[in-house]
């Protein structure tokens, strides 16, 4: 889905559980998450630790949506 | 059978670059290359008529010129189209298979264009008309001329042809189960004997070549934009309502998030048959992380989130279906003024 | 190891007493197979079903598939870990009911969503889709179950495995005394002598309940990739228990793998056998992808492999596992020949793979599972009277894509389905 939202002008941050694969496949902006079945959570931590990573996981999106990139680009968590 | 030939100025022995913008022409026979292809088509194909054009200008006007000359091909009323060979040659190539085609769209008759399998052409029209390989220059032309002698006679008769590699024409991105006699495991044992003792083998399977697209520019100030939240992950709404198949979607829906800060267990369920949906189930915001995007735009960091997200299931999707659904999410995107997204995928 | 299998093929098989096997005929006692059913009150109850090939019948909630095999009076057992203790099985002499399988068809207790959801695998006995279908070639009892006193899914999921297990192991047994139709010996000792030093790398479904693969007795999402003499799974040392369309892989195919038969038939010939490497794939994330893959990869180097032939089971991101094995195998200087089935879409111009490495260079077609079928109506319906994912009456005409045929994709394999270019 990434590149037809980016082939219709949208910048876009995919948020993934495989992020070498989205880069394999062209999208432009990839941010890695967490686990395949919850990509944006980590269920071992405590409830307000898990949501203060997910706005950390956001932030990393807003990141990639203001960086100017030439190709697939993969933007981690700054931990 | 009767049959008409398409050539550029050089092949109809006009002259070469400095005729390359001749216009279209006709000549009742054979002409060059064609009367060595009437001697392979015997007595059961006449070549009735040949029609030439200038490369140049095939090239840069094809929407005057194809019709042009696809009005000459229809005065000699073929029952098959041949165009070429034009071997490595580009422009060449370009102007047989826009000839090809159109002879298919608008006549209705069989062609077929002999080119070299990496003639620019080839990757743009290979889908939509039948392409014989060649050599890459003129070399191979006795070679070129036997199969489009041989594929002409049976595209004019009517027949359907077989697989690529038995008939002889470029993959036209197609591809039909069959049976072998051994099993997959057998002939994948074959083919692996093959390659360790140094012999050429034939994979069944070539890789596909992803393409590229240009990023979109960078937002200017996220604090300023307006983000939609977009989903492969079949997050939808406790009942799932609109049905969302889990395998192969045909659809894609659209869920209000007005005055929703943070998406509560129990109100949504998981429409996706590839993973373990309990985390999901728990806590929805691990699949659209809704509340924290609220909490960015509380904080002024994202300027204004969508009031909707976007879903559908990307278990087995149909890739050319999911290539719709993303264009059309793009143009509903559009009218609601959005800037940028967050696309959460499998 | 040697093993010698015993080949006790069924043409025919009736409901009857007593419970018998004879030249072909197979005479099965229903009470005793209730009996053996029954005792676990996990079920409720039981009732028997035959079809044989070419009959007009169509199967809904089929779970596993079983060959009957059984040792006589063998220390160790066929599906050790189930019917004995977990010791290793592979060799001395091993009764198999040749072309004939024991199903469970059932409804799961209690509501399950994801991949957890059981998804239908139709079972068809004639017509178009049985080229396609697992169970379509050979003489089937189905048990059709009633949940008992379950308290979970996995918990009567493990009732109705072991339930047709012992049923498997009855029927098996009544072979004894009696001459087989062939002899098979299966060793893949000896010295390799210069032949090639080729393995087998399998990757099977262990993603969690009801999509789970069992490795002597004991389930194996926790596994790494881990060596097994092929014999061992012609003993049953690997149960499936994979329940999602067309793309599982059941016990039969386990027990009678086409990569297990097509190396076998050449070892001590052209090549020579070096093990076989059973790893999961569904890997929750790229790091235990990754892991996994390198660990298939070291472990084929400690078997001085010379090249390895690779398989794997299922859809969804495990291609990614398994493109990741067959890279780092590459890599590792193992030149890996694999078998892949195919997408492409209904009329098949859609790309044929979701996911490949550019090492992937060699590869053999099982053909594109999602071409769609026309099933006629049927005279007889096994397992109830709607499909069990998308409700649709059962004994019409049905429109399906192949990858929703039982076990399409171990079938297209073994029948030798492939896809060309047009």
């Amino acid at each position: 889905m990434a590149k037809e939202l980016e082939r219709a002008g949208f910048p876009t941050a995919t948020v993934t559980s495989l992020a070498a694969v989205a880069v394999k496949v062209g999208a432009n902006r990839v941010v890695r998450g967490d686990r395949f079945s919850h990509p944006c959570g980590r269920p071992g931590l405590p409830r307000a630790e898990e949501r203060a990573w997910r706005v950390e996981l956001v932030r990393t999106a807003l990141r990639a949506l203001a960086t100017r990139v030439e190709g697939p680009t993969v933007f981690e968590l700054r931990s | 059978m009767r049959i008409v030939h398409y050539l550029n100025q050089f092949f109809a022995g006009i002259g070469g670059e400095e005729h390359a913008d001749m216009p279209p022409g006709s000549r009742p026979g054979a002409v060059g290359p064609g009367l060595a292809l009437q001697k392979l088509l015997g007595g059961n194909g006449e070549i009735v008529g040949t029609v030439f054009c200038g490369d140049g200008l095939i090239g840069d006007r094809p929407d005057v010129v194809v019709p042009d000359i696809v009005t000459l091909i229809d005065a000699f009323a073929p029952d098959v189209v041949v165009a070429g060979p034009a071997f490595g040659a580009g422009r060449y190539g370009l102007g047989c298979a826009r000839v090809c085609a159109a002879v298919g769209a608008r006549l209705r008759i069989a062609a077929l264009a002999a080119m070299a399998p990496d003639n620019v052409a080839v990757e743009l029209h290979r889908r939509e008309i039948v392409i014989v390989p060649t050599t890459a220059t003129a070399v191979g032309m006795p070679g070129a001329l036997a199969a489009m002698a041989r594929l002409a006679l049976r595209l004019g008769r009517g027949e359907s042809l077989g697989p690529a590699a038995i008939d002889g024409y470029v993959p036209r991105g197609r591809r039909m189960n069959t049976w072998a006699q051994a099993s997959a495991s057998a002939r994948a044992v074959a083919l692996l004997q093959a390659r360790l003792r140094g012999e050429p083998f034939s994979t069944e399977v070539p890789l596909p070549r992803y393409d590229r697209v240009t990023p979109p520019p960078p937002v200017a100030d996220p604090a300023r934009m307006r983000l939609a939240l977009v989903t492969e992950c079949g997050l939808v709404p406790a009942g799932n309502p609109d049905h969302l198949e889990w395998v192969r979607a045909s659809k894609w829906l659209r869920y209000g998030l007005d005055g929703v800060d943070d998406l509560a267990r129990g109100d949504y369920e998981v429409a996706h048959g590839g993973y373990d949906a309990a985390f999901a189930v728990e806590d929805p915001d691990r699949l659209v992380p809704v509340d924290a995007v609220r909490e960015l735009a509380r904080s002024g960091e994202i300027g204004e989130v969508l009031d909707a997200y976007y879903v559908t299931c990307g278990n087995h999707g149909v890739l050319g279906q999911m290539a719709t659904h993303a264009r059309e999410i793009a143009a509903d995107l559009r009218r609601q003024h959005v800037d940028a997204v967050l696309l959460v995928a499998t | 190891m040697h093993l010698e299998v015993a080949a006790f093929p069924v043409h025919q098989a009736r409901l009857g007493a007593p419970a018998a096997y004879d030249a072909g005929a197979l005479t099965i006692d229903p009470d005793i197979v209730r009996r053996l059913v029954l005792d676990d009150p996990r079920i409720a109850d039981v009732q028997l079903e035959l079809a044989h090939p070419g009959e007009s019948v169509r199967v809904l909630r089929a779970l596993d598939a079983i060959e009957p095999l059984h040792k006589p009076g063998a220390a160790v057992s066929a599906f050790p870990g189930f019917l004995g203790p977990p010791r290793t099985a592979g060799h001395g002499l091993t009764h198999r009911l040749a072309g004939f399988t024991v199903v469970q068809v059932t409804d799961f207790p209690f509501p399950a969503s994801g991949v957890q959801a059981f998804e239908e695998g139709v079972i068809e006995m004639s017509g178009p889709g049985a080229a396609y279908s697992g169970c379509a070639d050979r003489v089937n009892v189905f048990l059709v179950l009633t949940p008992g006193r379950a308290v979970s899914n996995v918990d009567y999921d493990d009732a109705v495995r072991r339930a047709a297990l012992r049923v498997a192991d009855h029927l098996a047994a009544l072979t004894i005394g009696h001459v087989p139709e062939h002899v098979e010996t299966f060793d893949h000792g000896g010295e390799h002598a210069g032949r090639h030093r080729v393995v087998w790398v399998h990757q099977v479904r262990a993603q969690g309940p009801m999509v789970q693969s069992f490795l002597y007795g004991e389930q194996i999402s926790g596994m790494l990739p881990t060596v097994l003499d092929p014999n061992e799974l012609l003993d049953g040392a690997l149960v499936g228990a994979n329940y999602k369309t067309g793309s599982k892989t059941p016990t039969y195919v386990h027990t009678r793998h086409p990569s297990l038969l097509a190396l076998s038939a050449r070892h001590g010939r052209e090549l020579h056998v070096a093990g076989v490497i059973v790893a999961r794939g569904h890997h929750e994330n790229e790091f235990l992808k990754e892991r996994s893959a390198h660990f298939v990869a070291k472990l084929a180097t400690v078997q001085r492999a010379d090249g390895a032939l690779c398989t794997y089971e299922a859809t969804g991101n495990t291609h990614i596992d398994f493109m990741l094995t067959v890279q780092a195998l590459e890599r590792a200087g193992i030149p890996a020949a694999s078998v892949v089935h195919e997408y492409g879409g209904p009329l098949g111009d859609d790309p044929p793979l979701v996911d490949f490495v550019p090492e992937a260079i060699t590869l053999a077609s099982t053909g594109g599972i999602d071409r769609r079928l026309s099933l006629p109506a049927v005279d007889r319906v096994i397992g109830g009277a709607r499909l069990a994912h998308r409700g649709e009456p059962a004994h019409g005409p049905l429109d399906l894509p192949i990858q929703e045929l039982f076990a399409a994709t171990a079938t297209m394999n073994e029948r030798g389905a492939l896809a060309v270019d047009y």
